[in-house]
């Protein structure tokens, strides 16, 4: 177990240098940088620029180094300082834009993937075990519409239930008297009124899609002979279906945690905005089109590096529970 | 729990229950509700299993052999279910009950089964978990039914493991089933169903997955176990020979009825129902070699799909002896005399007209020779004499090797390897078939796949002389083993698997003329319809899918692929294996026919050795990656020269109940060893009852020619072995024990 875990981690060592190469390349591929924006901007307002000063930005930031030199002075500050640079649009370090938004999108990340959770398994095992039930065609249905409504369409909806029904102020995750306020249980309490609806949202696709998953995997491990098997031991069939085929139906619900983090972390931008939340979403949006390269970068990193290391957490937990896995079946 | 409830009840009901048999099925039906509509699987069963007898049930597939078994438990699964009849159980604590009337998820059904009826599957590995140890999943049911603790269970299931010759079993306990072998896995499924002290064995085709070796010692333990605690079994099975060995009473199933019961040697002395006849004389027998027998008989088509159940007597469209306007009509009455029971209109002296005679011949198991086969008899015959010993052979095999290699540890570094093949050297002369045996993982497939270059030995060479100078396939690629490969060309085992379901058969068999371009457009269509009428389809068929069509005719499509290309050598992995008997036989026929045909050498892989002796002109046998032995059929069934040829062969089981417990049987221990780390010496010494220590477990012995000349034999068919003492030792083939019958 523990070379396994040792083995994953040095793989992880490249894995996570390409994909910061990857990333920085990602940012630079669109034509022209922030100063070219800013141009057009101030064009945009009738303002001009003249051209000795755009030559100043641009040495002054360094924008007119060559790629790798440029992608050194990045990733050396944020691997040696842990510092991000330097976000050209909000004139902040991007550390401290991230460390504003980050939190709350974790916190919204495992909310949901709580919730998700905790809707799926049952449903799944519900429309799994009473196939073809109608109990098993509402759930179906159910959660084939979670898959096709879009989420901000989804949000829309919930806001204005949220509104006309519990007469609750929509949009962000605090009320306006809480929303600088220093922490309390009364700024906790209306953070988890607040939370539920992105929750929701961005739990019913994923929700969907896991039951349809457990659903088939629970399917197939139903019809495997261990458990007619198991039955003809005399267990009961509560018994038999707990600890037999789930225990194997559940592998993908772990995997899914590799995907998982990274979706919530970067698809919920258009709930976000939607709902304007103050999570990193949002952020990378406006990071990408004013071209803010460090702030964009760094999001994108972030991302990739959750996406590698959910991965990771994923393949422990199911080596943890798979033999199979842990001593390699051939 | 249960027990609790079932104890009260069994005070008052344990006195009045004396007199009934154990088991008994009254009108058993169970339907499938299908696409189709209603299938009746089962449809109105009578049976009896007395206390401590062995009843087997046989029958082709599709008979509803399982079912009936499944129905016996309330195991059908959804959409299936028991929908009329009794399932009468004489249970030690519950009284008379009626179990097809019990709630299939209820408690006094859970009772029976963890307690009273054990039952034991087809396919071991499958039927355990993967998650648990055996241990855990054999613990468990000891902690639920009989209340032990972790600890007490730990140690009973040790004992239990043991007690069904499990060795080093407190070590196994903690083995997950797939890291043990098939064979394993059926002895801890044996020592679950056993964890309750059953009073009924059920045993589903307990052995149908495993090899003959394995198969052997796995009877064995049902008839010790039935000594020891002189509990009853109902046993299902196609092979014959198995119920040879352990039956008492034989019951035979048709389409969902029994069609024919009696004692196990009331039923192969004297078989009356023509469908067991064709049973009896589709198995091809050991001690009959192919130029001794001739073609095997078979049964017309095939057992019909439930929901199409002929009228009248639903065996009549594959009956030799149906009496016209009578089978078709009506449906045979059931003729009990106490003893034995048949379903047939020629043995009911009331529904029969004068005209027909009352009864059947006795069967005579010998089958005549066609013409054919006379011929091809006669061909090999001067071909081994004279022929042939100039003509060199198609394919030689020199010194192959094929390792595969195991990683692991932190980088994954090339730790060690599977040896597979280990210097394997044969030859196969034109138009002659070579037969190739082994337990399975002795690299009998693995052998095939490396002469058809599906797989790239490691080492060696494969020396091929089609129409000119030999060519070594091992070193040939693109173009090159592309041409090559026309001509060596290969039959799958599984026929549902290897068929492409999105194809058509036109599309399966025509793709080798499309991928090598050797016809298309009308052509292509022509060369496929020709084919698929030589392997006994119609042309018609082309357009349909494989999903349509049975095994057997699956199994012809797959030889119509492998022949389009008009190959010189087929290899046929296991190309029978898969098919119930009657099918198997039609196919081995035309196997024969095609290489009378077509000119055709095979090399023909198979685990079964009957099926082996009735078709090869020699036979090779293989263990852990080495030809251990190699000759004519003939010499290797009767004089056989390595220990391990001679294990083989007294390993399978004889269909012939007269000749049970002769104690003639070798038994080879379950362990086979690890072919990533191999003993020293001569591989099998580890199994070997002759293996003389010093000596065997020394230097490796090589494949060496044998004293005995037979006449008119060239260097070429010379019989060889790879046994130290081959010389010393009397090894016992089929020969001796074959005469007793004659």
């Amino acid at each position: 177990m523990l070379t396994f875990i040792g083995r994953r981690l040095l793989y992880m060592v490249p894995t996570l240098i390409l994909i910061s190469i990857v990333a920085f390349a990602i940012i630079q591929l669109p034509p022209g940088d922030y100063i070219t924006t800013m141009i057009a901007q101030m064009e945009a307002d009738g303002q001009s620029m003249d051209a000795a000063t755009i030559e100043a930005l641009r040495d002054r930031y360094g924008l007119d180094q060559p790629f790798y030199v440029q992608y050194w002075t990045w990733i050396s500050n944020i691997v040696f300082h842990g510092d991000f640079g330097h976000s050209f649009q909000w004139n902040r370090p991007v550390g401290y834009l991230l460390g504003s938004t980050l939190p709350f999108t974790m916190l919204l990340t495992f909310s949901t993937l709580l919730f998700t959770w905790a809707i799926a398994f049952p449903i799944g095992i519900f429309s799994a075990v009473k196939q073809y039930s109608i109990g098993d065609y509402v759930a179906t249905t159910i959660a084939f519409l979670g898959v096709a409504i879009p989420n901000f369409l989804l949000a829309l909806a919930l806001m204005y239930i949220a509104l006309t029904v519990f007469g609750q102020p929509v949009g962000g995750l605090f009320s306006d008297e809480y929303a600088s306020a220093p922490w309390s249980f009364g700024k906790f309490l209306d953070l988890l009124g607040h939370l539920w609806i992105p929750m929701v949202v961005l739990g019913t696709a994923g929700t969907a899609g896991l039951v349809r998953v457990l659903r088939a995997n629970l399917l197939d491990e139903l019809r495997k002979p261990y458990v007619v098997a198991a039955r003809a031991h005399g267990l009961t069939e509560r018994r038999i279906l707990l600890k037999y085929p789930l225990r194997v139906a559940v592998n993908p619900f772990l995997s899914t945690i590799g995907w998982v983090l990274p979706a919530l972390v970067s698809g919920e931008i258009i709930v976000s905005q939607v709902l304007s939340l103050p999570t990193t979403g949002p952020l990378l949006l406006r990071a990408l089109r004013s071209q803010d390269m460090y702030l964009a970068g760094a999001i994108i990193l972030i991302v990739s590096v959750l996406t590698v290391v959910g991965t990771l957490l994923s393949d422990i937990l199911l080596a943890r529970l798979d033999p199979r896995v842990r001593l390699g079946a051939r | 729990m249960t027990t609790e409830s079932a104890t009260t009840m069994a005070t008052d009901a344990v006195g009045d229950h004396a007199g009934h048999p154990l088991l008994e099925l009254s009108g058993l039906h169970t339907q499938f509700a299908t696409r189709d509509g209603m299938v009746q699987a089962v449809h109105g069963v009578d049976l009896t299993v007395p206390a401590g007898k062995t009843v087997c049930i046989v029958g082709e597939s599709g008979c509803g052999k399982s079912v009936t078994a499944r129905s016996v438990l309330g195991l059908v699964d959804h959409p299936g279910h028991v929908n009329a009849g009794h399932v009468w159980w004489n249970s030690p604590t519950l009284g008379h009950v009626d179990l097809a009337a019990m709630d299939p998820k209820g408690a006094d059904i859970r009772h029976v089964r963890a307690q009273e009826i054990g039952m034991v599957f087809q396919e071991p590995i499958a039927s355990l978990s993967p998650m648990y140890t055996v241990g855990a999943q054999l613990g468990e049911m000891l902690r639920l039914h009989q209340g032990m603790t972790k600890q007490q269970a730990r140690e009973r299931a040790v004992e239990l493991l043991t007690r069904v010759g499990i060795p080093k079993a407190h070590t196994r306990v903690d083995a997950y089933p797939w890291q043990m072998s098939g064979g394993m896995c059926q002895r801890v499924m044996i020592a679950m169903a056993l964890a309750g002290d059953p009073t009924l064995l059920i045993a589903d085709e307990p052995t149908t997955a495993l090899d003959v070796t394995i198969q052997a010692r796995i009877l064995d333990l049902f008839r010790e176990l039935q000594d020891e605690t002189g509990m009853s079994v109902l046993f299902i099975t196609h092979d014959l020979g198995v119920v040879a060995e352990i039956a008492d009473e034989v019951a035979v199933m048709y389409l969902g009825r029994v069609v024919e019961q009696g004692t196990v040697e009331e039923i192969f002395e004297n078989p009356r129902h023509p469908y067991t006849r064709a049973l009896m004389g589709s198995i091809p027998t050991l001690g009959h070699t192919r130029r001794s027998a001739g073609r095997l008989s078979t049964i017309r088509g095939t057992v019909p799909h439930g929901a199409h159940r002929p009228t009248g007597c639903s065996f009549h469209p594959r009956c030799d002896v149906a009496v016209a306007g009578l089978c078709e009509v009506t449906a045979p009455r059931t003729l009990d005399d106490g003893a034995s029971l048949i379903e047939c209109h020629r043995w009911d002296p009331e529904a029969l007209g004068s005209e027909v005679e009352l009864g059947l011949p006795t069967l005579r198991r010998e089958a005549t020779p066609t013409t054919a086969e006379r011929a091809h008899a006669e061909n090999v015959t001067s071909a081994t004499g004279n022929n042939l010993t100039e003509s060199a052979p198609l394919l030689e095999v020199r010194e192959v090797s094929m390792r595969f290699p195991v990683r692991s540890g932190f980088l994954n570094r090339h730790r060690a390897d599977v040896h597979a093949l280990d210097g394997v050297s044969l030859s196969i002369r034109p138009g002659e078939t070579l037969g190739l045996v082994g337990e399975s993982g002795c690299g009998k497939t693995t052998l095939g796949r490396c002469i058809v270059r599906a797989e790239d030995p490691t080492e060696g060479q494969i020396l091929y002389s089609g129409s000119d100078d030999a060519v070594d396939l091992a070193g040939l690629h693109g173009g090159d083993l592309r041409s090559h490969q026309r001509e060596v060309r290969m039959i799958f085992q599984d026929p549902f698997s290897s068929l492409n379901p999105r194809m058509t058969l036109g599309q399966i068999i025509g793709e080798p003329l499309v991928t090598h371009r050797v016809a298309t457009g009308s052509e292509l269509q022509d060369r496929v319809a020709q084919m698929l009428r030589r392997v006994g389809l119609s042309p018609d068929y082309m357009d349909r899918y494989p999903h349509a069509f049975s095994g057997g005719q699956r199994q012809r499509v797959n030889i119509a692929r492998a022949l389009i290309l008009e190959p010189k050598l087929v290899v046929a992995d296991e190309a029978v294996s898969a098919l119930d008997v009657s099918v198997r036989a039609q196919i081995l026929n035309l196997l024969q026919d095609l290489q009378d045909e077509l000119d055709l050498t095979y090399l023909f892989i198979s685990h079964d050795l009957s099926v082996v002796q009735s078709v090869c002109d020699r036979v090779a046998v293989m263990y852990l990656g080495k030809v251990v032995e190699v000759a004519d059929t003939q010499q290797v069934f009767d004089d056989p020269q390595h220990p391990y040829t001679e294990a083989l062969l007294s390993a399978v089981p004889i269909a012939d109940p007269a000749r049970r417990g002769e104690g003639r049987r070798i038994r080879l221990s379950d362990d086979l060893p690890d072919p990533i780390d191999r003993p020293a010496g001569c591989f099998f010494h580890t199994r070997c009852r002759h293996a003389v220590a010093g000596l065997c477990d020394g230097a490796p012995p090589a494949l060496v020619p044998t004293a005995d000349v037979v006449d008119g034999q060239d260097d070429f068919g010379r019989h060889r072995t790879a046994c130290l003492r081959h010389s010393e030792l009397e090894l016992t083939g089929i020969a001796g024990t074959q005469e007793a019958d004659r």
